[in-house]
């Protein structure tokens, strides 16, 4: 028997890694709770986290708080089918005067099909004069591209295009 | 020749008041965090860039949070009213909270009467 093996040892490193894992988990969070914790990106993970669109869904709702989104407001251009998922170029703006109360805040951007549906947040204020913001971004697979644009006065409004991806980005 | 690490982009000289662009490139490997080592075994860490700033004469006026699906190399472009000639300052901070940054000047004309 080797010095190494488990079975001399009192403790396993599972059993270790089990039990913080319980420890960690202690405040039970319902099924959907657990699956939003799992798309919001804000810290390192070594496991792998699957793609959901019915999550991705649930962010965008959390991110509009309930408001009716107001139409024809963002004016977004990105391809219709794309080749290869690694980069996806994206130009929006924001069809405002930025003048008063008139100017966006944040504009956000999901992929409702990479495992972190969170693309990016961007922050404005009313010294920038135009939204027009151009970025690149990669998707795993065919899905919809949702930005919600959350002005300064409180409304929120959204734009949504399906992107039809041929061969995906590793990961995304 | 590598390019540089990152690069900034204004017009030379704006007049007052007008809406000009800033066009910004960083080289970054942009790791998402959710590929796999080639055996197969590991997830490789995320090793993003996940905040730029951009600086307008060191006022804070545009700010990006980025998460693991940004490209890498990641390409950014946004809009600035200028105000006063000076220095645009953009700095990019990575998972590991190291800032890099690039400034460049630009020279804002008064307006034609």
């Amino acid at each position: 028997m080797t010095e190494h093996s488990p079975s001399t040892r009192g403790v396993s490193r599972r059993g270790v890694v089990t039990g913080a894992l319980a420890l960690l988990s202690l405040p039970a969070l319902p099924a959907w709770a657990e699956g939003i914790r799992n798309r919001v990106s804000m810290f390192r993970r070594t496991f792998p986290v699957q793609p959901d669109v019915a999550d991705a869904e649930v962010l965008v709702d959390i991110v509009l708080r309930g408001r009716t989104p107001v139409p024809d407001l963002i004016e977004l251009k990105l391809p219709v089918l794309a080749e290869n998922g690694d980069s996806i170029p994206l130009t929006f703006d924001i069809r405002c005067s930025f003048e008063g109360s008139d100017w966006p805040k944040t504009v956000h951007i999901f992929v409702l099909g990479n495992p972190f549906p969170e693309v990016a947040r961007y922050h404005y204020g009313p010294w920038n004069g135009s939204a027009l913001t151009e970025m690149r971004f990669r998707m795993l697979q065919t899905s919809d591209v949702v930005l919600v644009a959350e002005m300064a006065d409180g409304r929120a409004a959204t734009a949504r295009q399906n992107v039809e991806v041929l061969l995906g980005a590793c990961g995304g | 020749m590598v390019a540089p690490l990152r690069r900034i982009h204004v017009p030379r000289s704006v007049k007052r008041g007008e809406v000009f662009e800033v066009r910004t490139l960083a080289r970054h490997p942009m790791e998402s965090g959710v590929r796999f080592s080639t055996d197969n075994i590991v997830v490789i860490p995320r090793h993003i860039l996940q905040e730029v700033r951009a600086f307008y004469n060191d006022r804070l006026v545009f700010r990006a949070e980025w998460f693991s699906s940004v490209s890498s190399n990641p390409y950014l472009s946004f809009r600035v009213k200028a105000v006063d000639s000076g220095e645009v300052r953009v700095v990019w901070i990575s998972d590991y909270n190291v800032r890099t940054s690039a400034s460049t000047t630009v020279e804002v004309l008064a307006q034609d009467p």
